[in-house]
């Protein structure tokens, strides 16, 4: 794989979304500072399944959600009793993954970030994980 | 168009600088291939980074689009060992 010139591609747009950015935005040189870069939390519980728990101030609402190479059911299952760094766990999503490590994030999902999330984690247990944080623009 | 991320696993918060701790990857559902209408992915410098992450082999980084009539769906795979 060849590493090229990131000039071209800097930011992430959408032809129909424009910018979707999903901690900082442009105003921010989130491209080249990863200070401005949130903090994922990514747990994969077993070899078939990838939990994801979002936290929010809204909890009606999902910010988070978790693609995997099957396209099979998803199920939300509120998760309420949750408490992570303090704050209750939002929404559960469980959905079946059949194999490797994959970061596809929902479209509209990335839209609703900037606007209410402060802090998210996804995850829960065992063999890998990585932490995200999600600061409101106000608070940059 | 695509999804790109950044992972910087130094876990700090404060550094404004990037390392070879942290990568940069671009996933897009359209690009490569001789008509420019394969899936892409593939790894990117980070502007102003003091060195460069270790290059990922090709074929390690892996993606899957379903295009749909008015959206696609990704799936980007990332090797745990990069």
């Amino acid at each position: 794989m060849i590493i090229r010139d990131s000039v071209s591609l800097t930011g992430s747009f959408d032809r129909e979304f424009g910018e979707q950015t999903f901690s900082s935005a442009s105003e921010f040189p989130f491209a080249s500072d990863p200070s401005l870069w949130g903090t994922l939390e990514l747990v994969r519980l077993n070899r078939r399944f990838v939990s994801v728990v979002a936290l929010e101030d809204r909890q009606d609402l999902p910010i988070w959600s978790w693609s995997s190479t099957s396209t099979s059911h998803c199920r939300t299952v509120p998760d309420t009793s949750r408490q992570i760094d303090g704050h209750a766990a939002g929404q559960y999503f469980q959905q079946p993954v059949a194999g490797g490590y994959l970061a596809s994030l929902v479209d509209q999902a990335l839209a609703d970030v900037n606007r209410n999330v402060r802090k998210a984690q996804i995850g829960s247990t065992s063999s890998w994980r990585a932490r995200f944080t999600v600061k409101r623009l106000s608070d940059s | 168009m695509g999804l790109q991320i950044w992972i910087d696993t130094r876990d700090t918060h404060n550094i404004h600088r990037a390392s070879r701790f942290c990568q940069r990857f671009a996933f897009l559902p359209a690009g490569a291939g001789r008509q420019f209408t394969e899936p892409s992915a593939d790894q990117m410098i980070i502007d102003r980074a003091r060195e460069n992450a270790h290059p990922i082999r090709p074929g390690q980084l892996g993606i899957q689009v379903q295009n749909r009539a008015d959206s696609y769906r990704l799936n980007a795979f990332y090797p745990r060992r990069a």
